[in-house]
């Protein structure tokens, strides 16, 4: 059986890299990347230090001292910096991987050959969880070269230290690519829901921005604080950990001032963010699953 | 090895109120090539969904190639085009068969050349879907249809779209597919498709099976003889009365008259004895068309 999802994994790739879709969008998450990086570096150029955000409570967080330009630093700063970008990009690319198949009826002709419809289904979740994995390595590859590139032109990486090693970068690597899971499974659900890609890309996003916007708005509700680490999108941050915790976790900003039992209270949050998320993914997957199987398949819908 | 490749027992599909398959049983015998005629509605393809398990039954069972509700192996022994064909249109005709075929588990580039070859598209192989006439997108269907070389092939309105000459071909290729061995479930509104192509053909209509049978059998109830004499109102009379026929009328300039098959031959003695002599006489073949409007049209209620 897993031969057969890899085997049907290695064909949704024959046909996918034939279409320009993936390739604007690794080209947009590089983009992207290297926009994050390049914005410290004029900044760090400008002063000698970069706004990295802006909490509404507290004012500024943290000012990034130049590690940031450094490796591996820049890389966990790029990945971590762009995460939001990249769950947007694999929402993208999901909703079509699905619902194209409603929208040209070509579902039903591999249905005839693959009648074990999960199998299907399976491969396109395998194949974009790949390549969402694929996209950030792009990435932060990008994000290295560029680093090598920015520590030359400041005369000897003037000032520039490195400071966190190279397991930090490939740890947050990995939970960068977890964190990406359960936006292509709420996109999956979504596509196989509407058959629609244009349906399931508005409301994956749709619900990307009533979580992001309309929860901020109930922050101050003390019920809603209760709850609040049970929404998608802030289980996948706690996961990845806060801004100061992002900062610290890198050796970037002021560790002391973390304390002990802050960085165990978030590393708390980041197991609940961790166990939230995987809950996302199985209920969603599951109902993907369970809708695509059970649910007539109609010929195309010409979208 | 069962005689009976196809066998659907009280098959029903209902979509919320409207119901689309009543109560359908059929069975397609092995080396056939059987035609599933009906207008359109009338619940042809929603009988190939089902059977390709792309629709779920409401009600009832059916087996393919001896698997109920046709499992996993019998469906890898089935070829299949419901409604117009479907492919990524970016992909060419030789990358979309590719696909199906890796899908299949198979990677075999001369039975892709062999296909394309036999269903005229080798000189447009490599051009993208999305270009070709829906002539050419059925031709694909057809070569994805035969992929893997399946035992039964499951046909809704092949000829869809196609000119004229396109149709023969695809007929021709039907036929001799058939002759193959290859049994063949082929879905048509267009009764003389089936007529020329079916050695056996179920009529359905409103989703119900109204009758179903060899196609030669269908039509040899159906005997009449066209007949010219030199007084056609004389005859009329005569024939009329006469117990050996079973119905006479005239049309045009010609009388039509209903008689077994063995008992033609008595007409013209018939007449004769009243001085009415035949001066034409032949077998009037009532077209599977006029078959199929007798029975689905006025009497469309009619069934099983």
């Amino acid at each position: 059986m897993t031969a057969e999802v890899l085997a049907l994994t290695r064909w949704e790739w024959y046909k996918l890299r034939r279409r320009r879709l993936p390739w604007i969008l690794l080209l947009v998450n590089v983009m992207l990347m290297q926009f994050t990086f390049w914005v410290s570096y004029a900044s760090y150029r400008a002063g000698d230090e970069i706004t990295l955000g802006v909490d509404p409570s507290t004012g500024i967080v943290g000012a990034v001292p130049a590690e940031v330009l450094a490796l591996p630093n820049s890389a966990v700063f790029g990945l971590l910096a762009s995460h939001g970008f990249v769950a947007i990009l694999i929402i993208i690319l999901t909703a079509p991987v699905t619902a194209t198949g409603y929208g040209w009826g070509t579902t039903r002709p591999v249905r005839r050959v693959s009648d074990t419809r999960w199998l299907f289904l399976a491969a396109k979740l395998i194949l974009v969880a790949l390549l969402g994995a694929g996209a950030t390595l792009v990435g932060t590859l990008s994000v290295t070269l560029s680093s090598q590139v920015a520590y030359v032109t400041l005369e000897g990486g003037r000032g520039i230290a490195a400071s966190a090693a190279w397991g930090e970068l490939i740890r947050t690597f990995a939970k960068v690519v977890y964190g990406l899971f359960p936006w292509i499974a709420l996109a999956t659900l979504f596509a196989v829901l509407t058959r629609s890609t244009r349906l399931a890309v508005g409301l994956s996003l749709g619900y990307a921005v009533v979580e992001s916007i309309v929860f901020e708005s109930l922050t101050g509700f003390e019920w809603f604080e209760r709850v609040s680490g049970f929404v998608m999108s802030w289980a996948i941050d706690d996961w990845l950990g806060s801004t100061e915790a992002q900062l610290a976790s890198i050796g970037i900003g002021d560790d002391s001032s973390l304390g002990t039992a802050a960085a165990v209270a978030a590393q708390a949050e980041a197991l609940r963010g961790f166990l939230v998320s995987l809950a996302y993914i199985v209920i969603l997957n599951c109902l993907s699953f369970w809708i695509f199987q059970r649910r007539d398949i109609a010929g195309a819908k010409g979208e | 090895m069962t005689d009976t490749v196809i066998e659907t027992r009280a098959l029903t599909k209902r979509y919320g109120r409207v119901l689309a398959v009543d109560r359908l049983s059929l069975q397609v015998p092995r080396g056939h090539v059987f035609g599933l005629l009906g207008p359109n509605g009338a619940g042809k393809t929603t009988v190939m969904g089902m059977l390709l398990g792309l629709v779920r039954p409401t009600s009832g069972s059916f087996s393919l190639l001896g698997t109920s509700g046709g499992g996993r192996d019998a469906l890898r022994r089935i070829g299949a085009i419901v409604e117009t064909p479907a492919f990524y249109p970016y992909l060419s005709g030789r990358r979309n068969l590719a696909y199906f075929q890796g899908v299949m588990g198979r990677n075999d580039p001369r039975e892709l050349d062999r296909l394309l070859e036999l269903v005229g598209l080798a000189g447009r192989a490599n051009d993208a879907f999305k270009t070709y006439s829906l002539g050419m997108k059925q031709r694909l269907g057809l070569a994805y249809a035969l992929l893997g070389d399946p035992e039964l092939l499951l046909l809704d309105e092949p000829t869809n779209g196609m000119d004229p000459a396109g149709m023969a071909e695809v007929r021709d290729l039907i036929r001799d597919l058939g002759r193959e061995g290859r049994t063949i479930l082929l879905s048509s509104h267009l009764l003389n498709e089936v007529e020329q192509v079916c050695d056996s053909v179920a009529i359905i209509a409103r989703g119900r099976l109204v009758v179903q049978g060899d196609v030669a059998e269908l039509l040899r109830p159906q005997e009449q003889v066209r007949l010219r004499t030199t007084d056609d109102a004389k005859a009329l009379t005569i024939l009329t009365a006469s117990d050996e026929v079973e119905a006479a009328s005239a049309e045009d300039d010609a009388l039509v008259v209903t008689i077994a098959h063995e008992r033609s031959s008595e007409l013209t003695a018939l007449l004769s004895k009243s001085e009415v002599y035949v001066t034409e006489i032949a077998p009037l073949q009532v077209s599977l068309e006029q078959y199929f409007l007798d029975i689905t049209g006025e009497n469309g209620e009619r069934s099983e």
